[in-house]
């Protein structure tokens, strides 16, 4: 009796060698039709990192097209964490599969531009020209000549200031700041530490993270006449004597004039960081400080960054979309980055997420300047140089350059080694392209 | 060495009482050994001794100290157990060495007493082996050793030997006596197994539900139990038991009628039982005999043998009587045959009478 | 047949042909071995000899990515990061671990309370876990510093500071971990039998005596489990460190996987990416074996 269950429940050999090679031989064709499957024929698979902020805005445009152009079926997917969205795209890139059209921070678009795996805008955009759109946001698409990436929208930076602290300094909030040394002398009468001992408000909330810290050091860099790559992009520029000045001028404010502490607002930010619970006067702001500040009750304001002997200076940092190499629906993805350039949009966009618009006749738009903020927002735009760091090794540049940054202001190196040690790494980094 | 002395010892577990009112001495030098089927109390009696529980009335002495409120290890006892309980991380070495170690002694006087006590247990040789490495009867001596050094008041063992096989356990008896004779130690020898206790034992303990039975030298137990409970457990195979019911008294001679024997005259009972009075009567196996022999009175039993085993020395005979078994043990080879009634002797000197309570009816 | 010729044949002359039936089981499981563990794993080694970037041309570059690795000071310093966070986090768990364990493992009131909340912490997720002690190490608002001021101490910029910020990470990695030791030593206390403890007691030992020669020897093979699993698992530490420090301040908490990670998907420098990740592998490897080899001498 055994013996017969045992025979009947035994699958014979070869029946067993057959199945397992037919599972194995199936798995590829599995694994490719839903590969397939998800890129089905009519769709427009769009990924977007429109999150948080935007994503009110991101919506509102997604519905305008699809009623717009209602031949296209739009397929989108919304990812929170531009890694997210990074990691999908690099797999999906290496797949030969994935989205048509992505929308996110330019600086990943450039690393897959640097490989020829997105589509050239430039000539593809028929109703989009150049010259109307804001040349410091365009700046951050174009890569080995060519514009692979177009920008939607960007945010710009500003000296946000806690108007109460400054008022309170005896500071006048509406002017600003002119130039550095006004800068320093605002930054010094703000800060308030009792005794010379514990920091209760610190005059400039420096930075948050590495990004933060780059880019303070970029405007501070700009305000002393550098850049921080020379005009080809083929070598770093960040390492000379302005960028020395601007460094020093930065530890000088923080080891002489202990306008803070180091290391003082790293962290997750949000409503969490210390300009946003009354703890420091002012801070490098874009767009995004503004709705935070407002929330925490800060009587928030935005004045542009003071240059060196006069003037200002600004950068901005666009969110951009590209169109996948090889991708089956190119033309439709082509179609809703032209229907996002369009007046309307760009418009609509820049009011609902209060961001700058690329297109500059948007940055004029009476409903767009009706904000305040963004109002002054595209007025420090419009500080900005019309280059951009657009190179595939920004993110290494920008660790670099953030570390080099940190381990002055922690008194761990000097400014000049410092940079030249940045310099060095990312000149390597530039010249193996 | 010392003399243990408990009085009225007791310890109860919430509502149920473990040892009740135990008193009893234990003297200087002596080999006592508690006995009785499991859950007597015997090993929960020993812990209450060692210190390992507090008691929860009476009072415990060891020598001259009162050692009632005394923690374990400071009474100056040492305690083997049913598992060895060796630490398994340490060499044999380091067994023995542990509770000398405790004491802070220098390492020349460990390094000695270690030696010595090793030598007593035959262990020289493996002094530097984990105790997974020994076999049972050598875990058991180091376990011993352990107790040895520490030179104590009294030596505690919780049925040491129930883990090994026969053949080991006869030996390490043997050894275990040797020992004590030459230690001179008082020891408190806790086991279920009574042929052990009369083979080791000056003095035993019957303990039964908490209580003590009887204390006495094992041949005092044997021949004189107390009651029919010492009567049943010490002894083996155990007495035969007979139902009776006193028939009829003249001057010196009790009768009684016995379910499936008939009368049985017994005389010099020291005292007077009532006519119709329930009994038992406990004749021991060994007492039996297939021929009359020896003085009167003689008193014939007819039983059908269900079983024989015929070991040689012996003929084992397992029958019995109104539902009761009945056990017969011959000296020497008798052919009997299983299923053939067969009569067997006994001398009526040597029946034991217990009441209705279970007490024994002593003799004049 | 096959059956009885699988089980009561000498072991030395079993073949596939015996035993195609077990293998039949086995083949779904190691069908997803394979797809999920040893095809990456080759894959890893394979791209660590390459310039992979899914972006450009794939050369083989031989062992440029693990010449580059010995002489990268920035992987140095990770490697250093990984093994300070690694001594900093696995002893001091498993020591509060053993104590946590011993002390609720005594008939104490309000002990299984005591194991659950112990235990919690490993119950949280990471992430989630991260975020709320980020707040907790917040400088100004932050709990922790408002307690150092209200017992009259200076406040620290816990993950702001270079030389704070690794420990700010190991105390909370220790505040969820020890909940794990302190279970896997409670069941190695319930394995210690009860009459060493009685017998040591005879013998004389106190506490300490009783702890020092009796338990931790006791829990040895627990212990070394325990060192394995931890060494291991901080060896990888990510999580934490993604979500509260970003490998700052100044690298003083990039680790080895978070470097790795960066140099993959931030830097899109694959084939060195897959160089670290082949180091690291190597490094648990090793360790595991030597974890693997003192079990097995210890149980034989």
């Amino acid at each position: 009796m055994k013996n017969d269950v045992m025979h009947a429940i035994k699958p014979t050999r070869r029946a067993f060698l057959s199945g397992t090679a037919a599972g194995l031989a199936s798995l590829p064709v599995l694994m490719s039709a839903s590969g397939r499957a998800l890129a089905a024929d009519q769709q427009l698979v769009f990924w977007s990192q429109l999150a948080g902020s935007k994503k009110a805005a991101g919506e509102a445009l997604e519905a305008a097209f699809k009623t717009a152009r209602p031949e296209v079926a739009l397929q989108s997917s919304l990812y929170a964490e531009p890694s997210q969205l990074n990691e999908k795209m690099l797999t999906a890139i290496n797949g030969n599969t994935g989205p048509d059209l992505i929308v996110q921070h330019w600086d990943y678009n450039l690393t897959y531009a640097s490989g020829k795996k997105l589509v050239e805008l430039g000539k593809a955009l028929p109703n989009v020209k150049t010259a109307d759109l804001d040349p410091s946001l365009l700046a951050y698409g174009r890569i080995d000549g060519g514009q692979y990436s177009m920008p939607l929208y960007g945010t710009s930076r500003g000296l946000g200031i806690n108007r109460k602290l400054i008022s309170e300094a005896g500071l006048n909030p509406d002017k600003g700041p002119q130039n550095w040394a006004e800068l320093r002398e605002w930054a010094k009468a703000v800060t308030k530490r009792p005794g010379g001992g514990m920091l209760q408000v610190s005059g400039i909330q420096l930075y948050q993270n590495d990004l933060e810290a780059f880019e303070l050091f970029t405007l501070l860099l700009q305000g002393a006449g550098g850049s921080l790559l020379t005009a080809d992009l083929s070598a770093p520029g960040f390492a000379g004597p302005e960028g020395i000045k601007a460094l020093t001028f930065l530890r000088d404010l923080v080891v002489t004039d202990k306008i803070t502490d180091a290391g003082f607002g790293v962290g997750p930010g949000g409503m969490a960081n210390p300009f946003n619970q009354g703890r420091a006067a002012m801070l490098v702001a874009g767009n995004y400080s503004t709705n935070n500040a407002l929330k925490a009750g800060i009587e928030f304001d935005v004045v542009p960054f003071p240059k060196e002997s006069g003037g200002f200076t600004s950068l901005v940092d666009p969110f951009c979309f590209a169109v996948r190499a090889g991708a089956p629906n190119q033309e439709a993805a082509l179609k809703f980055v032209d229907f996002a350039m369009s007046p309307e949009q760009q418009v609509a966009f820049a009011v609902a997420s209060k961001n700058v618009p690329t297109l500059k006749s948007a940055q004029q738009n009476k409903d767009v300047l009706a904000d305040p903020y963004l109002a002054k927002f595209i007025k420090t735009a419009s500080y900005a140089p019309p280059t951009a760091p657009a190179t595939p090794v920004f993110p290494r540049m920008m660790t670099l350059v953030a570390r080099g940054v940190q381990e002055v202001i922690f008194q761990k190196n000097t400014p000049d080694k410092a940079l030249k040690a940045a310099a060095d790494e990312v000149q390597t980094l530039l010249k193996k392209g | 060495m010392a003399r243990l002395e408990l009085s009225n010892v007791s310890k109860s577990y919430g509502a149920f009482d473990a040892i009740t009112d135990v008193s009893l001495a234990i003297e200087d030098g002596e080999f006592a050994v508690f006995v009785g089927p499991s859950g007597c109390g015997k090993s929960t009696l020993l812990r209450l001794i060692a210190g390992l529980d507090p008691i929860s009335d009476g009072a415990i002495t060891i020598g001259r100290d009162d050692v009632t409120r005394k923690p374990a290890g400071t009474r100056s006892v040492a305690m083997v157990f049913q598992s060895y309980a060796l630490y398994p991380h340490m060499s044999v070495y380091d067994n023995i060495a542990f509770p000398l170690q405790m004491e802070r002694r220098s390492k020349g006087d460990i390094r000695q007493q270690v030696e010595k006590a090793a030598s007593t247990v035959r262990l020289s040789t493996r002094l530097k082996d984990k105790p997974a490495k020994l076999s049972g009867g050598q875990r058991q001596r180091v376990a011993i050793a352990r107790a040895i050094v520490r030179k104590p008041k009294i030596f505690l063992m919780d049925e040491p030997l129930s883990n090994l096989d026969a053949a080991l356990r006869i030996e390490m008896r043997t050894e275990l006596t040797q020992l004590h004779k030459e230690l001179g130690a008082t020891m408190v020898y806790v086991t279920h197994d009574q042929l052990e206790a009369m083979t080791m034992a000056d003095r035993i303990v019957v303990l039964n539900g908490g209580r003590v039975e009887q204390v006495g030298r094992p041949m005092d137990l044997y021949h004189r139990p107390v009651n029919r409970f010492v009567a049943g457990f010490i002894g083996s195979p155990p007495m035969n038991m007979l139902r009776g019911r006193v028939k009829a008294i003249e001057s010196e001679y009790h009768s009684f009628d016995v379910a499936g024997i008939g009368t049985i005259v017994i005389d010099g009972l020291a005292e007077r039982l009532k006519i119709g009075e329930e009994v038992v009567l406990g004749i021991r196996p060994e007492y039996l005999a297939p021929h009359p022999a020896g003085s009167e009175p003689l008193i014939k039993i007819g039983v059908v043998p269900r079983s024989v085993e015929r070991l040689g020395a012996q003929t084992i005979i397992h029958g019995a009587i109104e539902g009761q078994n009945f056990t017969c043990v011959f000296a020497g080879d008798q052919a009997v045959e299983p299923g053939r009634e067969l009569s067997v002797y006994c001398d009526a000197a040597n029946i034991h009478v217990f009441d209705a309570a279970g007490t024994t009816v002593s003799r004049k | 047949m096959a059956l009885r010729n699988s089980t009561s044949g000498p072991v030395k002359t079993v073949s596939f042909h015996q035993n195609w039936s077990a293998y039949a089981f086995l083949a779904p499981a190691l069908v997803i071995l394979f797809l999920s563990l040893l095809l990456p794993a080759a894959a890893t080694l394979l791209m660590s000899f390459t310039d992979v970037s899914f972006l450009k041309p794939t050369n083989f570059v031989g062992f440029d990515n693990y010449v580059k690795l010995f002489n990268d000071t920035r992987f140095q310093q990770a490697v250093g990061n990984t093994i300070h966070y690694t001594i900093g986090v696995t002893f001091p768990t498993m020591v509060l671990g053993l104590l946590a364990a011993v002390a609720l493992n005594q008939k104490v009131p309000g002990r299984m309370a005591f194991r659950t909340i112990f235990y919690l912490p490993v119950l949280t997720s990471l992430i989630a876990a991260a975020v709320v002690w980020a707040y907790v190490y917040e400088p100004y608002a932050g709990p922790l510093n408002g307690l150092l001021t209200r017992v009259g101490l200076p406040p620290q910029p816990w993950l702001q500071n270079p030389g704070l910020a690794m420990n700010a990470l190991i105390i909370m990695a220790i505040w969820r971990d020890f909940g794990t030791a302190m279970i896997i030593y409670l069941a190695g206390l319930q394995d210690i039998p009860n009459d060493l403890y009685e017998a040591a007691r005879l013998d004389g030992a106190k506490g300490k005596d009783i702890f020092l020669r009796i338990t931790v020897p006791m829990l040895s093979s627990v212990t070394f489990y325990l060192l394995i699993i931890l060494i291991v698992q901080t060896f990888q530490v990510f999580g934490a460190i993604y979500v509260m420090t970003q490998g700052g301040p100044l690298g003083s908490t990039e680790t080895v996987v978070y470097q790795m990670y960066q140099t993959a998907f931030g830097y899109t420098e694959f084939g060195y990416g897959a160089a670290m990740s082949t180091v690291l592998f190597l490094t648990i490897l090793v360790f595991s074996i030597i974890g693997t080899r003192i079990m097995r001498r210890k149980d034989a």
